[in-house]
Protein backbone atom coordinates (compact mmCIF):
# COMPACT_ATOMS: atom_id res chain seq x y z
CA UNK A 1 0.00 0.00 0.00
CA UNK A 2 1.49 3.38 -0.94
CA UNK A 3 1.59 6.01 1.83
CA UNK A 4 -1.47 8.52 1.70
CA UNK A 5 -2.58 12.25 3.48
CA UNK A 6 -5.85 11.36 5.64
CA UNK A 7 -8.35 14.13 6.11
CA UNK A 8 -10.70 13.49 9.65
CA UNK A 9 -13.98 15.67 8.61
CA UNK A 10 -16.77 15.73 10.65
CA UNK A 11 -19.39 18.07 8.93
CA UNK A 12 -20.90 17.18 5.31
CA UNK A 13 -19.17 20.12 4.14
CA UNK A 14 -15.33 19.82 5.83
CA UNK A 15 -15.61 16.57 3.45
CA UNK A 16 -16.77 18.31 0.67
CA UNK A 17 -14.14 21.48 0.43
CA UNK A 18 -11.17 18.34 0.67
CA UNK A 19 -12.82 16.72 -2.30
CA UNK A 20 -10.56 17.58 -4.90
CA UNK A 21 -7.52 16.35 -7.19
CA UNK A 22 -8.10 12.77 -6.38
CA UNK A 23 -8.95 12.74 -3.25
CA UNK A 24 -11.29 9.68 -2.11
CA UNK A 25 -14.14 8.92 0.36
CA UNK A 26 -13.75 6.81 3.33
CA UNK A 27 -16.37 5.66 5.28
CA UNK A 28 -16.36 1.94 6.76
CA UNK A 29 -13.23 1.46 4.45
CA UNK A 30 -14.20 -1.94 3.92
CA UNK A 31 -13.80 -2.09 0.17
CA UNK A 32 -11.65 0.88 -0.07
CA UNK A 33 -8.80 -0.55 1.76
CA UNK A 34 -9.16 -3.75 0.52
CA UNK A 35 -8.98 -1.96 -3.19
CA UNK A 36 -5.51 -0.10 -1.48
CA UNK A 37 -4.00 -3.61 -0.86
CA UNK A 38 -4.55 -5.19 -4.15
CA UNK A 39 -3.29 -2.14 -5.42
CA UNK A 40 -6.10 -1.72 -7.98
CA UNK A 41 -6.72 2.14 -6.02
CA UNK A 42 -3.90 4.41 -5.31
CA UNK A 43 -5.00 7.50 -3.77
CA UNK A 44 -2.54 10.68 -2.54
CA UNK A 45 -5.54 11.35 -0.24
CA UNK A 46 -8.55 10.22 1.98
CA UNK A 47 -11.22 11.92 3.33
CA UNK A 48 -12.65 9.99 6.04
CA UNK A 49 -15.88 11.03 7.19
CA UNK A 50 -16.71 7.91 9.67
CA UNK A 51 -17.02 10.39 12.50
CA UNK A 52 -19.80 12.84 10.46
CA UNK A 53 -22.43 11.78 12.35
CA UNK A 54 -25.21 13.96 10.68
CA UNK A 55 -24.75 10.78 8.02
CA UNK A 56 -25.62 8.11 10.49
CA UNK A 57 -29.19 7.33 11.55
CA UNK A 58 -32.79 5.96 9.87
CA UNK A 59 -35.23 8.61 9.71
CA UNK A 60 -39.06 7.78 8.87
CA UNK A 61 -40.74 11.32 7.48
CA UNK A 62 -44.02 11.76 5.67
CA UNK A 63 -42.41 10.64 2.69
CA UNK A 64 -41.02 7.48 3.37
CA UNK A 65 -37.59 6.50 4.96
CA UNK A 66 -34.38 8.68 4.62
CA UNK A 67 -31.22 6.17 5.99
CA UNK A 68 -28.03 8.42 6.32
CA UNK A 69 -25.01 6.80 3.94
CA UNK A 70 -22.97 5.70 7.10
CA UNK A 71 -25.61 3.63 8.59
CA UNK A 72 -23.82 0.04 8.55
CA UNK A 73 -25.59 -3.13 7.15
CA UNK A 74 -26.31 -4.13 10.47
CA UNK A 75 -28.11 -1.04 11.78
CA UNK A 76 -30.36 -1.22 8.94
CA UNK A 77 -31.28 -4.93 9.10
CA UNK A 78 -32.10 -4.80 12.48
CA UNK A 79 -34.22 -1.71 12.41
CA UNK A 80 -37.65 -2.07 14.01
CA UNK A 81 -39.59 -0.13 10.90
CA UNK A 82 -37.20 -1.67 8.22
CA UNK A 83 -38.02 -4.77 9.55
CA UNK A 84 -41.71 -4.83 9.52
CA UNK A 85 -42.39 -2.53 6.38
CA UNK A 86 -39.08 -2.82 4.00
CA UNK A 87 -38.33 -6.93 4.66
CA UNK A 88 -36.25 -6.76 1.38
CA UNK A 89 -33.87 -4.34 2.94
CA UNK A 90 -33.54 -6.21 6.14
CA UNK A 91 -33.23 -9.65 4.68
CA UNK A 92 -30.29 -7.73 1.73
CA UNK A 93 -28.33 -5.70 4.74
CA UNK A 94 -28.13 -8.57 7.13
CA UNK A 95 -27.05 -11.24 4.78
CA UNK A 96 -24.39 -9.39 3.06
CA UNK A 97 -20.99 -10.78 4.18
CA UNK A 98 -19.88 -11.66 7.93
CA UNK A 99 -21.26 -10.30 11.05
CA UNK A 100 -17.92 -8.22 11.53
CA UNK A 101 -18.20 -6.54 7.96
CA UNK A 102 -21.80 -5.57 8.57
CA UNK A 103 -20.89 -3.91 11.73
CA UNK A 104 -18.52 -2.32 9.87
CA UNK A 105 -19.68 -1.40 6.20
CA UNK A 106 -21.72 1.26 5.51
CA UNK A 107 -24.82 2.16 3.33
CA UNK A 108 -23.21 4.67 0.72
CA UNK A 109 -20.16 2.15 0.72
CA UNK A 110 -22.30 -0.64 -0.46
CA UNK A 111 -23.25 0.77 -3.41
CA UNK A 112 -20.54 2.35 -4.47
CA UNK A 113 -18.83 -0.99 -4.75
CA UNK A 114 -17.43 -1.38 -8.33
CA UNK A 115 -18.04 -4.77 -9.80
CA UNK A 116 -16.79 -7.38 -7.85
CA UNK A 117 -14.67 -9.15 -11.20
CA UNK A 118 -11.70 -10.69 -10.44
CA UNK A 119 -9.89 -9.55 -13.32
CA UNK A 120 -10.60 -5.94 -12.53
CA UNK A 121 -9.63 -6.62 -8.78
CA UNK A 122 -6.53 -8.07 -9.72
CA UNK A 123 -3.50 -5.29 -10.55
CA UNK A 124 -2.06 -7.76 -12.58
CA UNK A 125 -4.99 -7.46 -15.10
CA UNK A 126 -5.03 -4.17 -16.98
CA UNK A 127 -9.19 -4.27 -18.16
CA UNK A 128 -11.67 -2.38 -20.03
CA UNK A 129 -12.76 -0.89 -16.89
CA UNK A 130 -9.33 0.59 -16.02
CA UNK A 131 -9.90 2.47 -19.10
CA UNK A 132 -7.57 -0.08 -21.40
CA UNK A 133 -8.74 -2.45 -24.50
CA UNK A 134 -9.16 -5.70 -23.45
CA UNK A 135 -11.54 -7.35 -21.27
CA UNK A 136 -10.33 -10.81 -19.48
CA UNK A 137 -13.33 -12.56 -18.64
CA UNK A 138 -14.70 -13.09 -21.73
CA UNK A 139 -11.82 -15.68 -22.78
CA UNK A 140 -10.88 -16.32 -18.96
CA UNK A 141 -12.56 -17.93 -15.91
CA UNK A 142 -15.97 -16.62 -15.74
CA UNK A 143 -18.49 -18.66 -13.31
CA UNK A 144 -19.09 -15.96 -11.53
CA UNK A 145 -19.67 -13.13 -14.24
CA UNK A 146 -23.37 -12.26 -15.74
CA UNK A 147 -25.58 -14.26 -17.82
CA UNK A 148 -27.90 -10.92 -19.54
CA UNK A 149 -27.51 -7.16 -20.13
CA UNK A 150 -23.64 -7.56 -20.77
CA UNK A 151 -22.13 -5.43 -23.72
CA UNK A 152 -18.37 -5.16 -23.22
CA UNK A 153 -17.93 -6.05 -19.77
CA UNK A 154 -19.83 -9.54 -17.96
CA UNK A 155 -18.81 -8.32 -14.46
CA UNK A 156 -21.55 -8.48 -11.82
CA UNK A 157 -23.16 -5.79 -9.87
CA UNK A 158 -21.89 -6.30 -6.18
CA UNK A 159 -24.35 -4.69 -4.12
CA UNK A 160 -27.23 -6.24 -2.36
CA UNK A 161 -28.35 -3.71 -0.83
CA UNK A 162 -28.94 -2.21 -4.37
CA UNK A 163 -30.92 -4.95 -5.61
CA UNK A 164 -33.47 -4.22 -2.73
CA UNK A 165 -33.46 -0.79 -3.00
CA UNK A 166 -34.50 -0.89 -7.03
CA UNK A 167 -37.35 -3.54 -5.88
CA UNK A 168 -38.05 -0.02 -3.34
CA UNK A 169 -37.78 2.48 -6.06
CA UNK A 170 -35.30 4.42 -3.55
CA UNK A 171 -33.63 7.60 -4.57
CA UNK A 172 -29.70 8.57 -3.60
CA UNK A 173 -28.96 11.88 -2.59
CA UNK A 174 -25.89 13.09 -3.75
CA UNK A 175 -24.13 16.24 -2.62
CA UNK A 176 -21.30 18.70 -3.89
CA UNK A 177 -19.23 21.60 -2.87
CA UNK A 178 -19.90 23.64 -6.07
CA UNK A 179 -23.48 22.10 -7.23
CA UNK A 180 -25.21 21.33 -4.28
CA UNK A 181 -27.69 18.33 -3.70
CA UNK A 182 -29.30 15.93 -6.42
CA UNK A 183 -30.95 13.06 -6.31
CA UNK A 184 -30.55 10.16 -8.57
CA UNK A 185 -33.28 7.51 -8.88
CA UNK A 186 -31.30 4.29 -8.07
CA UNK A 187 -32.67 2.74 -11.71
CA UNK A 188 -30.34 5.55 -13.39
CA UNK A 189 -28.07 5.54 -10.62
CA UNK A 190 -25.30 2.50 -12.04
CA UNK A 191 -23.45 3.27 -15.32
CA UNK A 192 -23.93 1.00 -18.13
CA UNK A 193 -20.44 -0.64 -18.89
CA UNK A 194 -21.11 0.03 -22.86
CA UNK A 195 -21.98 3.62 -21.65
CA UNK A 196 -18.62 4.24 -19.96
CA UNK A 197 -16.24 1.38 -18.99
CA UNK A 198 -14.42 3.27 -16.08
CA UNK A 199 -17.30 4.56 -14.51
CA UNK A 200 -19.62 3.05 -11.95
CA UNK A 201 -21.85 5.15 -10.97
CA UNK A 202 -22.97 8.59 -11.85
CA UNK A 203 -21.45 9.87 -8.65
CA UNK A 204 -18.97 12.87 -9.58
CA UNK A 205 -15.37 12.81 -8.04
CA UNK A 206 -16.35 15.66 -5.88
CA UNK A 207 -19.91 14.11 -4.90
CA UNK A 208 -20.83 13.02 -1.52
CA UNK A 209 -23.55 10.40 -0.87
CA UNK A 210 -25.24 11.68 1.90
CA UNK A 211 -28.54 9.23 2.06
CA UNK A 212 -30.83 7.29 0.47
CA UNK A 213 -34.55 7.98 0.74
CA UNK A 214 -37.35 5.51 0.16
CA UNK A 215 -40.94 5.96 -1.06
CA UNK A 216 -43.59 4.67 1.64
CA UNK A 217 -44.84 1.44 0.72
CA UNK A 218 -48.83 1.02 -0.33
CA UNK A 219 -50.75 -1.20 1.54
CA UNK A 220 -50.46 -4.36 1.05
CA UNK A 221 -47.46 -4.47 -0.03
CA UNK A 222 -44.82 -7.24 0.96
CA UNK A 223 -41.12 -7.97 0.23
CA UNK A 224 -38.03 -10.34 0.64
CA UNK A 225 -34.73 -10.64 -0.55
CA UNK A 226 -32.84 -14.07 -0.41
CA UNK A 227 -29.39 -14.74 -1.86
CA UNK A 228 -27.78 -17.83 -3.18
CA UNK A 229 -23.53 -18.34 -3.00
CA UNK A 230 -21.44 -21.39 -3.43
CA UNK A 231 -20.90 -20.84 0.80
CA UNK A 232 -23.72 -19.70 3.27
CA UNK A 233 -21.02 -17.93 5.08
CA UNK A 234 -18.98 -14.75 3.64
CA UNK A 235 -19.23 -15.52 -0.26
CA UNK A 236 -20.65 -13.85 -2.56
CA UNK A 237 -23.66 -13.76 -4.40
CA UNK A 238 -24.08 -16.17 -7.78
CA UNK A 239 -27.73 -15.52 -8.06
CA UNK A 240 -29.76 -13.19 -5.60
CA UNK A 241 -33.52 -11.55 -5.90
CA UNK A 242 -35.74 -9.36 -4.34
CA UNK A 243 -39.34 -9.43 -4.79
CA UNK A 244 -41.90 -6.36 -3.60
CA UNK A 245 -45.45 -7.45 -4.54
CA UNK A 246 -48.55 -5.17 -3.81
CA UNK A 247 -51.57 -7.43 -2.55
CA UNK A 248 -55.03 -6.33 -3.14
CA UNK A 249 -56.99 -9.95 -0.90
CA UNK A 250 -55.19 -12.83 -2.57
CA UNK A 251 -54.23 -10.95 -5.83
CA UNK A 252 -51.48 -9.25 -6.79
CA UNK A 253 -52.12 -6.19 -7.95
CA UNK A 254 -47.93 -4.86 -8.51
CA UNK A 255 -45.25 -6.72 -8.47
CA UNK A 256 -41.30 -5.72 -8.60
CA UNK A 257 -38.47 -8.29 -9.29
CA UNK A 258 -35.00 -7.35 -9.08
CA UNK A 259 -31.87 -9.78 -9.35
CA UNK A 260 -28.17 -8.79 -8.69
CA UNK A 261 -25.39 -11.10 -9.80
CA UNK A 262 -27.24 -12.25 -13.27
CA UNK A 263 -25.59 -8.14 -15.03
CA UNK A 264 -22.85 -5.34 -14.95
CA UNK A 265 -25.87 -3.37 -13.28
CA UNK A 266 -28.56 -4.54 -10.83
CA UNK A 267 -32.17 -5.00 -13.03
CA UNK A 268 -35.35 -5.14 -12.87
CA UNK A 269 -37.24 -7.99 -14.78
CA UNK A 270 -40.30 -7.23 -16.45
CA UNK A 271 -40.93 -10.59 -17.68
CA UNK A 272 -41.20 -11.99 -14.51
CA UNK A 273 -43.28 -9.00 -12.88
CA UNK A 274 -45.81 -9.78 -15.54
CA UNK A 275 -46.34 -13.32 -14.75
CA UNK A 276 -47.62 -12.20 -11.18
CA UNK A 277 -50.00 -9.34 -11.97
CA UNK A 278 -53.81 -9.84 -11.16
CA UNK A 279 -52.78 -13.74 -10.75
CA UNK A 280 -52.85 -15.33 -6.81
CA UNK A 281 -49.71 -16.19 -5.77
CA UNK A 282 -49.09 -19.69 -6.32
CA UNK A 283 -46.09 -22.31 -6.04
CA UNK A 284 -47.09 -22.36 -9.78
CA UNK A 285 -47.39 -18.65 -10.90
CA UNK A 286 -44.18 -18.15 -9.07
CA UNK A 287 -42.72 -20.98 -10.84
CA UNK A 288 -43.36 -19.48 -14.25
CA UNK A 289 -42.13 -15.98 -13.27
CA UNK A 290 -38.81 -17.40 -12.22
CA UNK A 291 -38.26 -19.46 -15.58
CA UNK A 292 -39.63 -15.89 -17.37
CA UNK A 293 -37.05 -14.04 -16.08
CA UNK A 294 -34.72 -16.05 -18.11
CA UNK A 295 -36.06 -14.83 -21.37
CA UNK A 296 -32.62 -12.98 -22.57
CA UNK A 297 -30.17 -14.98 -21.24
CA UNK A 298 -26.61 -15.20 -22.90
CA UNK A 299 -24.23 -17.37 -20.90
CA UNK A 300 -20.55 -17.60 -20.78
CA UNK A 301 -18.32 -20.43 -21.41
CA UNK A 302 -18.78 -21.21 -17.51
CA UNK A 303 -21.43 -19.74 -16.00
CA UNK A 304 -24.57 -21.55 -17.61
CA UNK A 305 -25.48 -23.04 -14.49
CA UNK A 306 -26.85 -19.62 -13.32
CA UNK A 307 -29.51 -20.43 -15.30
CA UNK A 308 -30.68 -23.01 -13.62
CA UNK A 309 -30.11 -21.05 -10.28
CA UNK A 310 -32.00 -18.01 -10.88
CA UNK A 311 -35.19 -19.11 -11.44
CA UNK A 312 -35.06 -21.04 -8.22
CA UNK A 313 -33.69 -18.13 -6.37
CA UNK A 314 -36.83 -16.12 -7.85
CA UNK A 315 -39.44 -18.07 -7.38
CA UNK A 316 -38.71 -19.05 -3.49
CA UNK A 317 -38.36 -15.47 -2.53
CA UNK A 318 -41.97 -14.63 -4.52
CA UNK A 319 -43.02 -17.31 -2.23
CA UNK A 320 -41.60 -16.05 1.01
CA UNK A 321 -42.58 -12.77 -0.02
CA UNK A 322 -45.99 -13.81 -0.25
CA UNK A 323 -45.45 -15.45 3.36
CA UNK A 324 -46.06 -18.83 1.56
CA UNK A 325 -42.46 -20.54 2.05
CA UNK A 326 -40.57 -19.96 4.66
CA UNK A 327 -36.87 -18.41 4.66
CA UNK A 328 -34.78 -20.91 2.53
CA UNK A 329 -32.29 -22.12 5.36
CA UNK A 330 -29.75 -23.10 2.29
CA UNK A 331 -29.82 -18.97 1.04
CA UNK A 332 -26.55 -17.80 2.22
CA UNK A 333 -26.37 -15.49 5.31
CA UNK B 1 -13.07 -62.32 28.59
CA UNK B 2 -13.22 -59.94 26.16
CA UNK B 3 -9.80 -58.07 25.73
CA UNK B 4 -9.90 -54.22 25.34
CA UNK B 5 -9.28 -54.37 21.44
CA UNK B 6 -12.53 -56.67 21.05
CA UNK B 7 -14.55 -54.47 23.56
CA UNK B 8 -13.54 -51.60 21.49
CA UNK B 9 -14.06 -53.55 17.63
CA UNK B 10 -17.50 -54.44 18.97
CA UNK B 11 -17.98 -50.67 19.44
CA UNK B 12 -16.97 -50.05 16.20
CA UNK B 13 -19.07 -52.65 14.55
CA UNK B 14 -22.58 -51.71 16.08
CA UNK B 15 -21.78 -47.80 15.01
CA UNK B 16 -24.55 -46.49 13.32
CA UNK B 17 -24.30 -44.65 10.32
CA UNK B 18 -24.73 -41.36 9.82
CA UNK B 19 -28.40 -41.24 8.18
CA UNK B 20 -28.61 -38.22 6.58
CA UNK B 21 -24.78 -37.47 5.38
CA UNK B 22 -25.88 -34.67 2.82
CA UNK B 23 -27.94 -34.07 0.22
CA UNK B 24 -27.42 -31.70 -3.18
CA UNK B 25 -28.92 -28.37 -2.27
CA UNK B 26 -30.46 -26.27 -5.13
CA UNK B 27 -27.00 -24.82 -5.58
CA UNK B 28 -24.65 -26.79 -3.69
CA UNK B 29 -23.82 -29.62 -1.15
CA UNK B 30 -24.95 -28.65 2.77
CA UNK B 31 -23.48 -31.39 4.93
CA UNK B 32 -25.70 -32.38 7.81
CA UNK B 33 -23.43 -34.51 9.87
CA UNK B 34 -20.26 -35.86 9.80
CA UNK B 35 -19.15 -39.50 11.77
CA UNK B 36 -15.48 -40.73 11.62
CA UNK B 37 -14.34 -44.10 13.02
CA UNK B 38 -10.47 -43.90 13.38
CA UNK B 39 -7.99 -47.21 13.84
CA UNK B 40 -5.26 -45.03 15.82
CA UNK B 41 -3.75 -47.18 17.91
CA UNK B 42 -2.73 -46.41 21.41
CA UNK B 43 -4.48 -42.78 21.70
CA UNK B 44 -1.75 -41.03 24.17
CA UNK B 45 -3.65 -38.08 24.89
CA UNK B 46 -7.16 -38.89 22.91
CA UNK B 47 -8.40 -35.61 23.06
CA UNK B 48 -5.49 -34.25 20.78
CA UNK B 49 -6.33 -37.11 18.76
CA UNK B 50 -9.71 -36.06 18.14
CA UNK B 51 -8.69 -33.05 17.85
CA UNK B 52 -6.65 -33.35 15.03
CA UNK B 53 -9.43 -35.74 13.27
CA UNK B 54 -12.10 -32.57 13.52
CA UNK B 55 -9.41 -30.42 11.73
CA UNK B 56 -8.66 -32.78 9.02
CA UNK B 57 -12.18 -32.87 8.66
CA UNK B 58 -12.78 -29.67 8.04
CA UNK B 59 -10.08 -29.34 6.19
CA UNK B 60 -10.77 -31.74 3.64
CA UNK B 61 -14.40 -30.88 3.81
CA UNK B 62 -12.98 -27.27 2.11
CA UNK B 63 -10.84 -29.30 -0.30
CA UNK B 64 -13.99 -31.44 -1.02
CA UNK B 65 -16.77 -28.65 -1.44
CA UNK B 66 -14.79 -25.12 -1.97
CA UNK B 67 -11.38 -25.07 -2.53
CA UNK B 68 -9.63 -24.34 -6.01
CA UNK B 69 -6.54 -22.70 -6.81
CA UNK B 70 -7.48 -20.88 -10.25
CA UNK B 71 -5.52 -19.79 -12.79
CA UNK B 72 -6.64 -18.01 -16.49
CA UNK B 73 -5.83 -20.26 -18.58
CA UNK B 74 -3.99 -17.71 -21.01
CA UNK B 75 -2.05 -15.29 -18.30
CA UNK B 76 -1.15 -18.34 -15.96
CA UNK B 77 -1.95 -16.13 -13.18
CA UNK B 78 -3.85 -17.00 -10.36
CA UNK B 79 -7.17 -14.91 -10.24
CA UNK B 80 -8.36 -16.09 -6.32
CA UNK B 81 -4.99 -15.20 -4.67
CA UNK B 82 -7.11 -13.92 -1.74
CA UNK B 83 -9.40 -15.36 1.44
CA UNK B 84 -12.13 -13.37 0.04
CA UNK B 85 -12.07 -15.49 -3.59
CA UNK B 86 -10.48 -18.55 -2.47
CA UNK B 87 -13.50 -20.05 -0.69
CA UNK B 88 -12.95 -22.17 2.43
CA UNK B 89 -15.14 -23.78 4.80
CA UNK B 90 -16.69 -21.46 7.48
CA UNK B 91 -18.70 -21.96 10.26
CA UNK B 92 -22.05 -21.87 8.77
CA UNK B 93 -20.56 -25.01 6.24
CA UNK B 94 -19.00 -26.86 9.05
CA UNK B 95 -21.37 -30.22 9.99
CA UNK B 96 -22.09 -31.81 13.12
CA UNK B 97 -18.81 -34.24 13.47
CA UNK B 98 -18.89 -37.36 15.79
CA UNK B 99 -15.96 -39.04 16.06
CA UNK B 100 -14.67 -42.21 17.67
CA UNK B 101 -11.58 -43.72 18.26
CA UNK B 102 -10.71 -47.76 17.41
CA UNK B 103 -7.55 -48.64 20.05
CA UNK B 104 -6.50 -51.38 18.12
CA UNK B 105 -3.32 -52.76 19.82
CA UNK B 106 -1.11 -54.83 17.56
CA UNK B 107 2.65 -54.63 18.81
CA UNK B 108 4.02 -53.15 16.33
CA UNK B 109 6.24 -50.80 18.95
CA UNK B 110 7.03 -50.62 22.73
CA UNK B 111 3.99 -47.92 22.81
CA UNK B 112 1.14 -49.00 20.18
CA UNK B 113 0.88 -45.60 19.57
CA UNK B 114 0.51 -44.68 15.63
CA UNK B 115 0.66 -41.21 13.59
CA UNK B 116 -2.49 -39.80 13.61
CA UNK B 117 -1.07 -36.81 11.27
CA UNK B 118 -2.71 -36.21 7.80
CA UNK B 119 -4.02 -39.45 7.34
CA UNK B 120 -6.90 -38.35 9.98
CA UNK B 121 -9.68 -37.36 7.69
CA UNK B 122 -7.89 -35.49 4.94
CA UNK B 123 -8.05 -38.60 2.22
CA UNK B 124 -11.69 -40.14 3.55
CA UNK B 125 -14.00 -37.41 3.71
CA UNK B 126 -14.04 -36.55 -0.30
CA UNK B 127 -14.76 -40.44 -0.99
CA UNK B 128 -17.56 -40.17 1.73
CA UNK B 129 -19.50 -36.83 0.18
CA UNK B 130 -18.78 -38.35 -2.88
CA UNK B 131 -20.69 -41.47 -1.53
CA UNK B 132 -23.39 -39.35 -0.21
CA UNK B 133 -24.19 -37.45 -2.97
CA UNK B 134 -24.64 -41.10 -4.95
CA UNK B 135 -26.83 -41.65 -2.09
CA UNK B 136 -28.83 -38.71 -1.74
CA UNK B 137 -29.19 -38.12 -6.04
CA UNK B 138 -27.80 -41.30 -7.50
CA UNK B 139 -25.17 -39.02 -9.67
CA UNK B 140 -21.71 -39.66 -9.12
CA UNK B 141 -19.56 -37.07 -9.07
CA UNK B 142 -15.78 -37.34 -9.16
CA UNK B 143 -14.06 -34.11 -9.29
CA UNK B 144 -13.17 -31.18 -6.42
CA UNK B 145 -14.56 -29.16 -5.70
CA UNK B 146 -18.09 -29.86 -6.43
CA UNK B 147 -19.67 -26.37 -6.50
CA UNK B 148 -22.93 -26.21 -7.28
CA UNK B 149 -21.72 -25.51 -11.27
CA UNK B 150 -20.51 -29.25 -11.14
CA UNK B 151 -23.01 -30.57 -9.08
CA UNK B 152 -25.56 -28.81 -11.53
CA UNK B 153 -23.81 -30.50 -14.42
CA UNK B 154 -23.88 -33.71 -12.60
CA UNK B 155 -27.34 -33.94 -12.26
CA UNK B 156 -28.00 -32.66 -15.86
CA UNK B 157 -26.64 -35.43 -17.61
CA UNK B 158 -29.08 -37.70 -19.89
CA UNK B 159 -30.53 -40.50 -18.23
CA UNK B 160 -30.43 -38.28 -14.90
CA UNK B 161 -34.13 -38.38 -13.51
CA UNK B 162 -33.35 -39.32 -9.51
CA UNK B 163 -32.22 -35.67 -7.53
CA UNK B 164 -33.31 -33.76 -10.66
CA UNK B 165 -34.40 -29.96 -10.57
CA UNK B 166 -38.02 -29.52 -10.07
CA UNK B 167 -38.01 -25.67 -11.27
Amino acid sequence: MNSFALADCTTVDAALSQLHDGAVIKAGGVDLLERMKNRTIQPSKLVNIRNVSSLRGIQETDQGLSIGALTTLTEISEHPTIRAKYQILSDACGHAATPHIRNMATLGGNLLQPVQCWYYRSADFQCLRKGKEFCFAFGGLNQYHAIMDYGTCPSVAPSSSAVALLGLNAAIELESAKKGKRSVAIKDFYVDPDANPTKFSVIEPDELLTAVTIPKTSPGSRSAYQKYGEKESFDWAIADAGVVLEMEGNTCRRAVITMGAASPVVRRSTEAESMLIGKQITEEVARAAGKAAMTDVQPLSMNAYKIELFPVAIYRTILLAAGQMDRDPSAAG
Amino acid sequence: MANAHETKFRRWTTFTPPQRPAHAAHCGLVLHRRAYVHDCGRPMNPGMVKNQINGGILQSISYTLFENRLLDPAYGLMVNPNLETYKITGSRETPEIEVQLVEAYIGQSSTDASGIGEAAGIVSVGAAIGNAVYNATGVRIRQTPMTPAVVLAALNQPGVKEGRLLA
